[in-house]
């Protein structure tokens, strides 16, 4: 059974650790065993991946889930899972929501990877599916990216 | 034609021009699969007993691709098949 500390060892004890943590700059209070691992480091502030969550909450849902997730694909999710997704996510822009503007950014994302990105699996057929949605979709959503047909019709 | 993408557990055989009828092997419990080009036409044809579905080919330009899906939301399963010119 421990002995309590005299009054002054236990203000000494508490002023050597106080110092020693601000002299370490740790931010974890006196006595705790030891801090977890720092996260990840997240995307730089203002990329559009540090802002997704944000525009994610601002959008209000349509109560279509599928278009919601959908929609989280096109604007919010890393570009690597909306390729990932890619062959349906142009089949619903085709068939099911041509109109959707937010679906219309995700196209733009895709077009701006095939094109700069070669290592993108199946990259002519993908251009090419592209260019066509492109080409087929409704003129008010697709025209702004009717520049970019040849150069995806192009791609080897 | 050819079949491109991530399609497991749907696959289409053989060659075909536009107008042409060919046997898609559908895996899972779907009932049905759809083809479309992305003009906001799609075609549905049903899947018979045995997992087959036998799609017959729109008459478009050589060089177009078709969508052939089948299921819903992003599990939905989709090869692409470029249609050749007859």
């Amino acid at each position: 059974m421990s002995r309590p500390l005299p009054t002054r060892r236990r203000f000494l004890a508490a002023g050597t650790a106080c110092l020693g943590a601000l002299l370490s700059g740790c931010q974890v209070p006196c006595g705790q065993a030891s801090p977890q691992p720092a996260p990840p480091a997240g995307p730089p502030a203002g990329s559009s991946e540090a802002t997704a969550p944000a525009r994610a909450a601002a959008r209000p849902g349509t109560g279509d889930a599928e278009l919601d997730a959908l929609r989280h694909l096109a604007v919010d999710a890393p570009i690597a899972e909306l390729v990932q997704h890619r062959l349906i996510f142009l089949v619903r822009i085709g068939d099911s929501y041509r109109k959707d503007p937010v679906m219309w950014r995700g196209v733009a994302r895709l077009c701006d990877t095939a094109l700069a990105d070669p290592s993108i699996p199946d990259r002519r057929i993908f251009g090419k599916l592209l260019a066509q949605i492109i080409v087929y979709g409704e003129p008010e959503f697709a025209q702004p990216l009717a520049h970019l047909v040849p150069e995806l019709r192009r791609l080897l | 034609m050819s079949a491109q993408g991530p399609g497991a557990g749907i696959r289409v055989q053989g060659s075909v021009t536009p107008g042409a009828v060919v046997t898609v092997e559908v895996g899972g419990a779907a009932t049905s699969v759809e083809v479309s080009t992305g003009d906001g036409t799609v075609l549905s044809f049903p899947v018979l007993p045995g997992g087959n579905a036998r799609v017959r080919v729109p008459n478009v330009p050589g060089g177009t691709l078709l969508t052939v899906a089948c299921g819903t939301g992003l599990r939905a399963r989709v090869v692409l098949v470029e249609v050749l010119a007859p």
